[in-house]
């Protein structure tokens, strides 16, 4: 269970940002912002050289883009073995809003399930 | 080098589910290990191709995503369900088909950053070759997320006003999120269609390769989904078209 107690950390330490990426956000970026977060999601996590080196720009500009990103919330910065990494930071998926009667109904479906389970 | 792979189209009912059975079973007959997992949280299906009902489901994508499990405890390893001549292994991470769990994730919503970190851990943790997600129709969080991550994409159409008009957008979604690969399958041609013409007019108006046209099959609805086409029907035209799919994929 180590790994879900990293889990629950990251969670706890990510919620401490402000705001947080949904994949929709990419489609009207900044084309550089997006690319720097799109190489980021697609390694699911990358070190400044790394990134670095994937813009083809030096350390110190790479540095402060990201350093914006991370401001904006659209990215986190996590030690992982001494070292510093860059993650995409993804808000939650919002909850879906319905009419009352509508959930009530599915909480008597859940009900029921949970009945049937149980015997 | 692993890969991981988004199946998607735009709109419900092109054959997501059963491309994406089908083109696993035959990566894992070539000897690959193969991971599926069903995105489609909302309506999930693609376990009932590999014949698993909701009792056989001992963790879902879902126990994951509320923090129940690790995600490799999802993984169900359904080689033998195929019942065919494998080398390699299959793995399904299904969602859940329980009402009340669906209900849950529609009203509390999930940590979008979690489902990320499951694709990338599930090609880790299981050793993957290939990672295939079966995606939710249309454009939403998750098929934004699948294909923002995917080394290739396929985009389903079938021949069909609407389809046509919501590929349009979908590839132009993909592109603004530069996936290194794509392609079009148009999938449930009428027979009497020029299957040469149709590919060459789709490949011209998406500006896309197309990596198959498989034609309507009577033998494919009548299997109504109950198992695995290819397996079924090794010698049969839609076979070998999702087999020229596969071998793109794979390239």
């Amino acid at each position: 269970m180590a790994g879900l107690f990293d889990r629950l950390q990251d969670e706890i330490n990510s919620r401490e940002q402000p705001g947080g990426l949904s994949p929709v956000d990419l489609l009207d970026m900044p084309p550089t912002m997006a690319s720097i977060i799109k190489k980021i999601i697609r390694k699911n996590g990358m070190k400044l050289s790394e990134i670095a080196a994937a813009l083809n720009k030096n350390p110190e500009e790479t540095q402060q883009a990201l350093d914006e990103l991370v401001a904006k919330g659209f990215i986190r910065r996590v030690e992982v073995k001494q070292e510093y990494w860059y993650k995409a930071h993804f808000g939650r998926k919002a909850d879906k809003t319905l009419n009352q009667s509508v959930w009530a109904a599915l909480d008597k479906v859940v009900e029921e399930e949970q009945e049937k389970e149980e015997k | 080098m692993s890969k991981i792979i988004s199946i998607h189209s735009f709109r419900g009912g092109t054959g997501k589910s059963n491309t994406t059975a089908n083109v696993s079973a035959l990566m894992a007959m070539e000897g690959y290990r193969v991971g599926v997992i069903d995105t489609d949280i909302q309506s999930p299906g693609i376990h009932v191709l590999f014949g698993m009902d909701e009792d056989d489901m001992k963790h879902s994508l879902n126990d994951y995503l509320w923090g129940k499990c690790d995600i490799e405890e999802t993984a169900h390893d359904v080689t033998a369900n195929l019942k065919a001549d494998i080398k390699g292994e299959l793995f399904l991470i299904p969602s859940s088909i329980k009402a009340g769990e669906i209900a849950r994730v529609l009203r509390e919503g999930y940590d979008v950053g979690l489902l990320n970190d499951g694709f990338h851990e599930l090609v880790e943790k299981l050793n993957l070759d290939l990672l295939m997600i079966d995606t939710h129709p249309g454009l939403n969080e998750e098929t934004l997320l699948s294909i923002a991550i995917s080394d290739a994409l396929t985009i389903i159409l079938r021949p069909d006003q609407q389809d046509y008009q919501g590929t349009g957008v979908t590839v132009e979604v993909a592109r603004k999120l530069s996936v290194p690969r794509m392609v079009l399958l148009v999938n449930k041609v009428p027979t009497t269609f020029d299957f040469a013409e149709v590919k060459a007019k789709v490949a011209e108006t998406y500006d896309c390769e197309v990596a198959a046209v498989l034609p309507h099959s009577d033998e494919m609805m009548a299997l109504a989904s109950s198992g695995i086409f290819v397996v079924h029907y090794p010698d049969h035209t839609v076979t070998s078209e999702l087999k020229k799919l596969t071998n793109r994929l794979l390239a």
